[in-house]
């Protein structure tokens, strides 16, 4: 222990262990430039620029973590004996055969009915305009959160990509970093998402209210006729989302005597909490 | 190398897996009650060695948790600034204080801790989003790090003895 480090008793030469507090000037200091961070952030969105480049920097820490995980299947996988592995190669080449039998029933379907499929065509998009992307990590924030994804470095995914799931719309691309890129949830306070309602095809705006917790429409008017259990799609009325994804449900409507909007509940259709791959769509 | 710099590269390297415990590790599944263990690890050290964890490493690792999580740029390093200053101040009392008295403690302080992220501080109206879920996650996010804190204590006391030198 240095002798400047702490006191040092005179008959001892033991360390009393009085150590000074943090001066209240450097505190006051550094929460005035908190604050600064705060404010500057809320007003000007100053990290944008580079929060997406954190995560980059934060790869190795997850590569670490990962480590582990990834020995212990690697060493699972080398002792699996040779015949669990052909008797794998075969179940999966009866799935295969399975798979292709299905497929090709959908095929003589599609060609039987190709008014329904062009018009199917014409809902959909473009296989092409997917990029398929893993999840990197989903931070531990219930009303910001974020999702980061793994993507390629030379993959020409743009801000504002709208982000899928197989159950429906995930978010949007808020920053792109070198390899990776995060999205803002549609659960997210900030998120305002365009939808359209699936029988009542009523508009409105949907609010994200955290993760785990039910959206709202917005400023829906209390003569609007929205019914309880409707499916929510996307509008495309912003053009950031492509029209016809699956948003959510109608949980809940509520007609508070203090406010001049009926108060709607949406239950998200899906949650980013259990799965480990999205589709970014990407239009350009 | 100094035994001054040794003892802050161990104690910086612990709290780098702080956070990659915070990021990484736990599913997602439990993500809005799972522990906090960057705050925990750093509310140790400030028990532990307060002359050695100060403002500065409250700034830093806050402001990487606001960048790597997606909040307010700031938002957890203010927090972070504060706890550390409240742990200085009693120090002296708290870490005389038996583990469960501890945990007591930790666990209103990260009761209030979790309430600040419920400001929705973009919207307009600077709404509290805070409603009865709201507070029993946060009743159970601060039960969970009260929990946690014996393991953590003993577990980071035994790698200070280990590797820090005086």
């Amino acid at each position: 222990m240095l002798r400047r480090e702490h006191k040092v008793s005179n008959i001892s030469s033991e360390a009393i262990f009085a150590i000074p507090a943090m001066k209240p000037g450097r505190v006051v200091l550094a929460i005035v430039f908190c604050l600064v961070l705060i404010l500057s952030d809320i007003r000007y969105e100053t990290s944008k620029h580079f929060r997406s480049y954190s995560h980059d920097l934060l790869k190795p820490l997850y590569l670490l973590v990962e480590l582990p995980f990834q020995v212990s299947d690697s060493i699972v996988d080398f002792f699996s004996s040779r015949e669990e592995l052909s008797n794998r190669v075969m179940s999966l080449e009866d799935e295969l055969i399975k798979l292709k039998t299905i497929t090709q029933y959908i095929e003589n379907m599609s060609s039987d009915n190709t008014e329904l499929n062009s018009l199917w065509d014409s809902a959909k998009f473009s296989k092409d305009n997917y990029l398929i992307a893993e999840k990197y990590s989903l931070s531990p924030n219930i009303f910001q959160p974020s999702l980061v994804l793994k993507i390629s470095t030379q993959s020409n995914i743009q801000k504002n990509d709208p982000v899928l799931a197989e159950t429906g719309l995930v978010g949007r691309i808020k920053g792109i970093g070198y390899g990776n890129a995060e999205v803002m949830l549609v659960q997210d306070v900030r998120s305002i998402v365009p939808v359209v309602s699936e029988t009542s095809q009523l508009q409105g705006t949907l609010k994200g209210n955290g993760l785990g917790r039910y959206g709202e429409l917005q400023y829906v008017k209390k003569t609007a006729s929205f019914k309880e259990g409707e499916t929510l799609y996307t509008s495309g009325l912003a053009e950031i989302f492509p029209k016809g994804a699956i948003v959510g449900r109608i949980i809940s409507i509520n007609n508070p005597i203090d406010s001049e909007f009926l108060e709607v509940k949406v239950e998200f259709s899906q949650s980013p909490s259990n799965k480990n791959f999205f589709l970014i769509y990407n239009d350009a | 190398m100094r035994n001054s710099r040794k003892n802050k590269v161990w104690i910086y390297l612990s709290l780098i897996v702080a956070i990659s415990f915070d990021l990484f590790l736990l599913p997602d599944s439990v993500i809005s009650w799972k522990p906090l263990f960057t705050l925990l690890f750093l509310i140790y050290w400030n028990m532990a060695l307060p002359d050695k964890v100060g403002i500065f490493e409250a700034l830093f690792f806050g402001v990487v948790l606001d960048l790597s999580t997606g909040t307010v740029l700031g938002l957890h390093a203010v927090m972070f600034v504060l706890i550390t200053y409240i742990c200085q101040r009693f120090f002296y009392q708290f870490r005389v204080s038996p583990i469960w008295q501890q945990a007591t403690i930790l666990f209103f302080l990260f009761f209030v801790f979790k309430q600040v992220f419920a400001f929705d501080l973009y919207s307009l109206q600077k709404d509290s989003l805070i409603d009865s879920s709201y507070m029993l996650t946060s009743f159970i996010f601060a039960l969970s790090s009260a929990f946690v804190w014996p393991l953590v204590f003993f577990i980071l006391r035994g790698y200070r003895r280990k590797q820090i030198r005086y």
